[in-house]
């Protein structure tokens, strides 16, 4: 696992908290101005540009070696370890403690924008659990990120929390995705409540040319979507919600995630999707992540993924049959029967995924998408082995 | 590109199907659909540098900025160690910080670093976009030189090559062309 947060030597605090590290590539482009830039003196051929280059006015220098910073100017250290700061990533700086975050990776599978910490649902098997702060200051924050974000970012994911809660301002962080990041896909996880207000679904339409709206339904009845979020009134909503946002002419991802109450109903639920649901355009059966309140609730939600796989090749299969596409997130290979291969992803984000020692001898551990890397025992199936040979080979 | 495709597209089957009048209505509305979608597609991306004044192209050479007056008055003590101090302050109005309060758009405000509709460069400017198209050189494995502002022998030179490697006229000249190989924006 990569941590995202390190604490840093430094002198001298660059006042703009969100900076983007720079290379010469970067000074080349022109497209940050170098107020917003930390100069990365740890590369070979930035120190070797010459000294002409330390005197433009950048935020402040990235260096091992403090004396190579120019006299005078803000520098910062970051220590050797698992923290990684590289070219193109943006960092934010903490007010107080010497504490560097990174905000943005360059080259990263998921990069996100945090909304708010906020919820209004309260998941059984939530892996970022809310908190009731005021966090609207976020927004304005978001919007200093998106314009420091490379141009050529594929996708970036908003999260949170609830990112509906921050209503209009939801379309103003959307909006100048659209006006700065024209090329990046847009990926916003939410669980569409909000957009029982069809007015709010409708100020997205024709807003990003490239956005897909992620949104959670646990079951084909109220009873289970509503014990699953922990709040009575959220299925009728996020029901709503998806028409809503259908008419407001939005591209829509169903999401599941396969705690043991929604898989034993989940054919269930693929029908109801195929049938009242038919605009969706990808349906995603996740794998629970061990965190969070998820650990609380193991022996409520616990299913080992090798015995779902006979019900949820049945759901893969009546969807995929209906021309609904469909895939499994957070399943490891080795637990899933070779013909629902084709469905899986390798869907954890880089910074938080591993492979177990028994994957080393794996012939297909290139194609897995590995484990979280707060994974234990207790949350591993039990079908776990590598891989020897396909069955090509075992022919 | 693929809106364009898909007018040209819409417009052969359109011709395709003459004299089946009853069909228009649905090619109409069939056309108006795969517009829309469109929308969706990704885009190509375009040049770098489009529709945006290169006022940089005719410097190939600016010999006399090295003496200039303007250089002296900018020198500050800090920089007088390494005998050359580019004069940068002019060129950027810094951006207010980050943290300054926005206003109801949204819009980040920061003051263009280089005005496109100016038809000559400040000595300032030119300096800048001369560090930045070394830089760029550099960055690519060839040697301008220092990253000085400077369009020295040595930094023609590295265009020149530059140039000749990527079929583009070997002038040593700045041109939108030779900016965009470079990856130099000339708008930031």
């Amino acid at each position: 696992m990569q941590p995202l947060e390190a604490k840093v030597q430094c002198e001298q605090w660059p006042a703009s908290p969100l900076l983007k590290v720079a290379g010469l590539a970067e000074f080349a482009a022109g497209t940050f101005p170098p107020e917003h830039m930390l100069l990365d003196l740890r590369d070979t051929q930035v120190r070797a540009a010459g000294p002409a280059l330390c005197h433009l006015p950048w935020a402040g220098f990235l260096t091992d070696v403090p004396e190579h910073a120019p006299p005078g100017r803000p520098w910062i250290a970051v220590p050797q370890g698992a923290f990684k700061v590289g070219i193109g990533d943006v960092v934010e700086l903490g007010p107080h403690a010497s504490k560097m975050a990174l905000r943005y990776r360059r080259g990263s599978n998921n990069n996100i924008l945090f909304t708010t910490e906020r919820c209004n649902s309260y998941c059984l098997m939530c892996s970022q659990p809310p908190r009731e702060v005021d966090d609207s200051w976020r927004v304005s924050q978001l919007c200093n990120l998106i314009e420091l974000i490379d141009k050529d970012a594929p996708s970036l994911t908003v999260t949170g929390g609830e990112p509906t809660l921050l209503g209009k301002d939801l379309r103003r962080v959307v909006l100048r995705c659209a006006e700065v990041l024209p090329r990046t896909h847009l990926h916003v996880l939410s669980n569409g409540r909000a957009f029982e207000d069809s007015a709010l679904a409708q100020m997205f339409e024709g807003l990003h040319p490239s956005l897909t709206w992620g949104i959670p339904l646990y079951g084909d009845h109220y009873g289970l979507h509503d014990y699953i979020v922990q709040s009575a009134g959220a299925f009728s909503q996020t029901v709503r919600g998806l028409y809503a946002l259908e008419a407001a002419k939005q591209q829509i991802e169903v999401r599941v995630v396969l705690v043991k109450p929604v898989v034993e109903r989940i054919t269930e639920l693929a029908r109801f999707i195929y049938r009242n649901l038919p605009f969706v355009e990808h349906v995603a059966l996740m794998g629970t992540e061990p965190i969070g309140f998820a650990r609380a609730h193991y022996d409520d939600l616990w299913m080992d993924p090798a015995h779902m796989a006979p019900i949820l090749r049945k759901a893969v299969d009546y969807l995929s049959k209906r021309s609904i596409r469909v895939s499994l997130y957070n399943l490891p290979l080795c637990v899933l029967p070779e013909p629902l291969w084709a469905y899986a992803r390798k869907s954890i984000s880089d910074w938080k995924q591993r492979y177990l020692p028994a994957c080393e001898q794996c012939v297909v551990k290139e194609r897995c998408g590995g484990f979280f890397s707060w994974m234990t025992d207790k949350w591993t199936s039990q079908s776990v082995e590598p891989i020897r040979g396909t069955s090509c080979a075992k022919h | 590109m693929r809106k364009a495709l898909t007018v040209v597209g819409t417009a052969l089957s359109a011709m395709h199907g003459v004299g089946h009048a009853s069909n228009n209505v649905d090619k109409t509305s069939l056309a108006a659909l795969a517009l829309h979608d469109s929308d969706y597609a990704t885009t190509l991306a375009a040049p770098l540098n489009l529709n945006v004044r290169n006022m940089y192209a005719s410097h190939s050479s600016h010999s006399s900025h090295a003496s200039h007056a303007s250089h002296s008055s900018h020198s500050s003590g800090s920089g007088a160690s390494y005998g050359y101090t580019p004069a940068y302050t002019p060129a950027y109005a810094p951006p207010p910080p980050s943290t300054a309060p926005q206003d109801s758009s949204g819009t980040a405000t920061g003051a263009p670093l280089i005005s496109p509709t100016k038809l000559r460069p400040s000595v300032d400017q030119l300096q800048i976009m001369i560090m930045r198209v070394q830089a760029a050189l550099y960055a690519r494995g060839y040697d301008p030189g220092a990253i000085d502002g400077e369009m020295s022998v040595k930094t023609k030179e590295a265009l020149r090559l530059f140039q000749a490697a990527r079929g583009l006229p070997a002038n040593a000249k700045m041109t939108t062309e030779t900016l965009n190989a470079l990856g130099v924006a000339l708008t930031p």
